[in-house]
């Protein structure tokens, strides 16, 4: 029992996307055991469609891009807030994690309107990166801690200049937390469906634009199969957030900034 | 639907739905308590993988499985949910010392009255963190209301959508965004209650 309900429980998280994939590879368009005759003909249709194509394509360098811009913010921010102080910035950081994406885009979407439409992809992207940062400065903040600026001091106080100390001892430090938030932000903007689907300019839908139709009405399984290959992204991704982190440790450091084993 | 039963219907959907992600996440999380380096990082991975590998598969597979109605639209929403409930609560769970849980096994409490006069009581600050966010989410329920839902389950959220997308109605759409905002707002600034600030272990 005591070993059953947690399994069961975790199960219930990862039961809807392998059964996503079992759909994806599905011969007709309902679920049928692949076993005998697995179809990859509605990843055919997926990757031969232009249109699934392109947006294919536009939700992975606009995802990257948030990501990147969620990153930078979030090491702006936190290195100019240090652990215990100033709350109120903590809380307007973290508040993007708590609003509900409706509202958020529906705030957007007034003044986006106003704008020439090539802007609209940009918002896009900001208005990811915003709902990335978060999630970026948590992963960061585990690494601008004590230590960090403990080591920052010695290494100016053994005489190197603040841009030297910083290129030369705090940065590396903190590049597998970057890589790491990069990686959580980027994955969270490519699989972010509302904003998307409401500030999407025509011509330029993103995944969950172009699918919502479909999802809404005919439910053929091509979504399974884009979803599927989406989904094959966000294992690379957790792969590398392993490699990043069991690198970390291979160096000596665990990602919390404490020595392996201690 | 009217401006009173569209509010009604999104908050009784909200706590529904923080209800089903309180408990699925905490099942979850409970064995995760004292995981550390890699194990935890596995965890947390499990527990992201929701979002992490898209959502609209499992919103295609519980359309065909479970059909449309509030019942889909609740099973997609805790599933949302659930990751980002779940890593508040587990950040929490992590930074408690669980030898007190050991300790009461030793004095003869059975695992039952272990996990429910000790293990809950020190979870709760994490409990209501996590409730408070998923409330928060709920009130902002748009995906599955919306894509599984009949046309009777509408939220703040998705009518919001059709105000400005089906009808052009611009006015109403942002007047129910703000209605979002604030009630959003409140649920995030409440205070727990007193019963929710801890345990003296």
């Amino acid at each position: 029992m005591r070993r059953v309900v947690p399994f069961v429980a975790a199960l219930l998280l990862l039961a809807p996307l392998g059964l996503t994939v079992w759909l994806a590879f599905s011969p007709d368009a309902f679920f049928s055991l692949p076993v005998q005759d697995a179809s990859t003909r509605w990843f055919g249709l997926a990757v031969g469609d232009e249109r699934w194509r392109g947006a294919l394509l536009r939700s992975v360098w606009m995802a990257g891009l948030s990501g990147l811009v969620a990153v930078g913010l979030a090491l702006l921010a936190g290195l100019s807030i240090r652990q215990g102080e100033k709350p109120w910035w903590l809380a307007a950081l973290l508040l993007p994690a708590c609003i509900p994406h409706a509202a958020w885009a529906m705030g957007l979407l007034a003044w986006v309107g106003q704008l020439p439409g090539w802007a609209g992809v940009w918002v896009l992207v900001l208005a990811h990166a915003v709902l990335g940062v978060p999630v970026a400065f948590l992963v960061l903040r585990l690494r601008l801690d004590v230590t960090h600026h403990a080591l920052l001091a010695t290494a100016r106080g053994l005489g190197a200049g603040p841009v030297a100390a910083w290129w030369r001892v705090g940065l590396p430090r903190l590049v597998p937390a970057l890589a790491v938030g990069f990686l959580l932000a980027g994955t969270l903007a490519l699989h972010e469906p509302v904003l998307g689907l409401f500030l999407c300019p025509p011509g330029g839908e993103t995944l969950a634009a172009l699918a919502w139709p479909t999802l809404r009405s005919s439910l053929t399984p091509v979504v399974a199969a884009v979803a599927t290959l989406t989904l094959v992204m966000g294992l690379g991704v957790a792969g590398a957030v392993v490699w990043l982190w069991g690198l970390e440790r291979r160096r000596g450091r665990g990602p919390d900034g404490r020595v392996a084993g201690d | 639907m009217d401006g009173a039963n569209l509010i009604g219907f999104t908050v009784v959907f909200a706590v529904a739905v923080a209800l089903g992600v309180v408990v699925l996440a905490w099942l979850v999380t409970w064995p995760m308590r004292d995981w550390r380096g890699g194990w935890l990082l596995g965890g947390v991975l499990l527990l992201a993988a929701p979002r992490l590998a898209g959502i609209l598969g499992p919103l295609v597979v519980l359309k065909r499985l479970v059909g449309q109605g509030v019942l889909a639209a609740w099973l997609a929403e805790v599933y949302l949910i659930t990751p980002y409930a779940g890593l508040a609560l587990l950040i929490h769970l992590q930074g408690v010392d669980w030898g007190v849980l050991r300790t009461a096994r030793g004095l003869g409490a059975s695992r039952w009255q272990a996990l429910r006069r000790v293990g809950i009581p020190l979870g709760l600050p994490g409990i209501w963190l996590a409730g408070q966010l998923a409330m928060g989410w709920g009130l902002g329920a748009f995906l599955g209301p919306e894509l599984l839902g009949g046309p009777q389950h509408r939220t703040l959220a998705s009518d919001l959508h059709h105000q400005a997308f089906d009808n052009s109605r611009w006015p109403v759409a942002a007047a129910e965004g703000v209605v979002l905002l604030a009630l959003a707002s409140c649920v995030l600034a409440a205070r727990p209650p007193r019963i929710f600030l801890g345990a003296k272990a």
